[in-house]
């Protein structure tokens, strides 16, 4: 598995904080400030930029911003990227108004927004010149700065999936960020009272400050729930050379979802890659609830849980269908791209070759000898939840699609009219209007719901048949996350 | 000019050849969506979308073929679109349908 989720990366920084403990070394400035820098990281990409909108969601995120906005005068490390005027000020520990003054006399470079000033961070005058830990080096405070640092990195990359999840879970943001953040704050605790403790005298100054704030912050956040969905939020690396069935199938799943996604956020796509997912969907269902059988039949615990699931994925494998075979009554004239189909190709083969020899369905027996099921099943639920949102996505494109005039179909299939005799004769293609294909946008909404409830499913079933194969929000996949 | 109109009566013809493959492919499972031949249909459909992305499923192409012989009769039509006159990227599409060409050829060879 090389699939590693931010509760993956918290829980080996718990683990390194135990390890810490047992140090008696003291921390090297240049170590603390790393770790310091770091962790402020993390935190700022967690809590995200001040929200606008709705009054409840500004002050409910504002909670969160004043907690981290506490933080004693940031130091600032390889981070890059544009701030508010606020952020700014936070980082160069000057008030609001001095900072906006400096930007109106072109002291510091920034751009307008419309709305607020922003800085680049790179552009902020320099103060202390903090480095990033040596992912090399053995100590456990570095090691834990560099899982930060890979957790902030994950945050920021993922940060659509992310909001995604949150959605997906029916919480606000900041009730799924403050768990998470809430686990931050106490490895930050762990960290500092460590370099108070450990020393030298002279340098416990910063981390005896941050052992402060730490401690504040946590009672700030309150009493926060255990899991969030944050936690799932997840980075994938699969292998370059796949080898093993596993493997192949891992490397083939993690490369199609990343060929769709960039397919489907064309202008317009191609209603072939559309059909082409839906075709997928009901492959990759296929195959996991042959797994599932598989699993049940091996003797691994859940099995009612494993059929409720299968019965899911069979009612989400007909919905699919249905929409792949209603897309194909209209085109959007646009070719799907050759990494989409190379990639489309290779998940086909593995797929195939995971259940079948051939057209002949393999047994328990041959799936299990080929095959770590909990493994590709937990590769599988990674790739249903992408298609649910993909499909989700899709949800939206026919009337989309069709208001602008840009789904055609043969003008002998649409209605008649004299505008369109012309084209009827000649076997032309014309636009379609939204009546005339009225049954595509219920039929991909209802496959939009199905594909919903596979995840539930999947994921209830899945960590009930394989609990240690679940990321279970992170607490026991230590082993997962590649060594720092 | 001709040579321009044999080229996209060339693709098209391709096209047709694939979605009535696909179909084949889609009876073969016979209605089994667990079944290698449903997402085999998908794979061609795909294809016949790179080719022509235009192609009206209601062809008059003989329906009497096998899903390979419509692979085949595909790649016959493409191969037969002179070098150069075709879009660049022509011959990737021949490769892949003679890719899918081979699957079924092995399916077809299984007792």
């Amino acid at each position: 598995m090389t699939t590693t989720t931010l509760g993956d990366l918290l829980a080996r920084a718990d683990d390194l904080c135990r390890k810490l403990r047992d140090s008696p070394d003291p921390v090297p400035v240049n170590a603390w400030k790393s770790f310091d820098a770091t962790a402020y990281l993390l935190m700022r990409e967690l809590v995200g930029p001040a929200r606008t909108g709705s009054r409840a969601v500004a002050l409910s995120h504002a909670a969160l911003c004043w907690v981290l906005d506490a933080y004693p005068a940031p130091l600032r490390g390889a981070a890059t990227g544009p701030v508010g005027a606020r952020e700014a000020a936070h980082l160069l520990d000057r008030p609001r108004s001095a900072v906006i003054a400096s930007i109106r006399k072109g002291q510091i470079p920034a751009t307008w927004d419309g709305r607020r000033y922003l800085v680049d961070l790179t552009n902020l005058p320099n103060r202390d010149d903090v480095r990033p830990a040596d992912p090399r080096n053995p100590e456990p405070l570095p090691r834990l700065s560099c899982t930060l640092g890979v957790a902030a990195d994950l945050v920021a990359q993922n940060r659509s999936q992310l909001t995604r999840d949150v959605n997906a879970w029916a919480v606000s943001p900041d009730s799924a960020t403050a768990p998470a953040l809430a686990r931050v704050f106490g490895i930050v605790h762990v960290a500092a009272s460590h370099a108070v403790r450990v020393g030298p005298l002279s340098d416990v100054d910063r981390p005896l400050a941050i052992a402060r704030y730490s401690a504040k912050a946590l009672d700030a956040l309150g009493d926060v729930q255990h899991g969030s969905p944050l936690l799932a939020t997840a980075s994938f690396a699969p292998p370059s050379n796949p080898v093993s069935l596993n493997e192949r199938l891992e490397s083939a799943l993690r490369a199609w979802v990343t060929a769709a996604q960039a397919e489907l956020n064309r202008t317009v796509p191609s209603t072939n890659v559309i059909r082409n997912v839906m075709n997928q969907g009901t492959h990759l269902y296929a195959v996991s609830a042959r797994l599932f059988e598989a699993a049940e039949c091996a003797g691994e615990p859940g099995g009612d849980t494993a059929a409720g699931a299968h019965e899911h994925l069979s009612t989400a494998m007909k919905e699919l269908s249905k929409a792949d075979l209603l897309w194909g009554s209209v085109t959007a004239a646009m070719r799907p791209s050759h990494e989409y189909v190379t990639a489309a190709r290779e998940l086909h083969a593995a797929l195939t070759e995971t259940t079948h020899d051939g057209l002949r369905a393999r047994d328990v027996k041959e799936i299990t000898e080929n095959l770590d099921i909990g493994q590709a099943l937990g590769d599988l639920r990674y790739a249903a939840r992408d298609v649910a949102d993909m499909v989700r996505d899709v949800q939206h494109l026919p009337d989309q699609l069709l208001r602008s005039h840009l789904l055609f179909a043969p003008a002998r299939n649409l209605t008649p009219s004299v505008e369109r005799l012309h084209e009827r004769t000649a076997g032309r293609y014309v636009p379609a209007l939204p009546h005339e294909v009225s049954e595509l946008a219920p039929a991909v909404r209802s496959a939009a719901t199905q594909t919903d409830l596979v995840v539930r499913e999947f994921t209830r079933a899945l960590s009930r048949t394989f609990p240690l194969t679940m990321e279970g929000m992170g607490a026991w996949r230590t082993a997962n996350v590649p060594e720092l | 000019m001709n040579t321009t109109t044999d080229c996209l009566q060339g693709l098209q013809l391709a096209a047709e050849h694939l979605t009535a493959a696909a179909d084949h492919a889609e009876a073969n499972a016979c209605g089994d969506l667990t079944s290698p031949w449903h997402s085999l249909a998908g794979q061609i459909r795909l294809i016949a979308g790179g080719i022509s992305p235009v192609c009206d499923d209601d062809p008059n192409t003989p329906r009497s073929l096998g899903v390979q012989d419509h692979l085949d009769a595909a790649l016959t039509a493409l191969d037969s679109i002179p070098s150069g006159s075709g879009p660049p990227d022509l011959v990737v599409w021949a490769w892949r349908i003679a890719d899918l060409r081979s699957l079924v050829t092995a399916w077809a060879s299984e007792p």
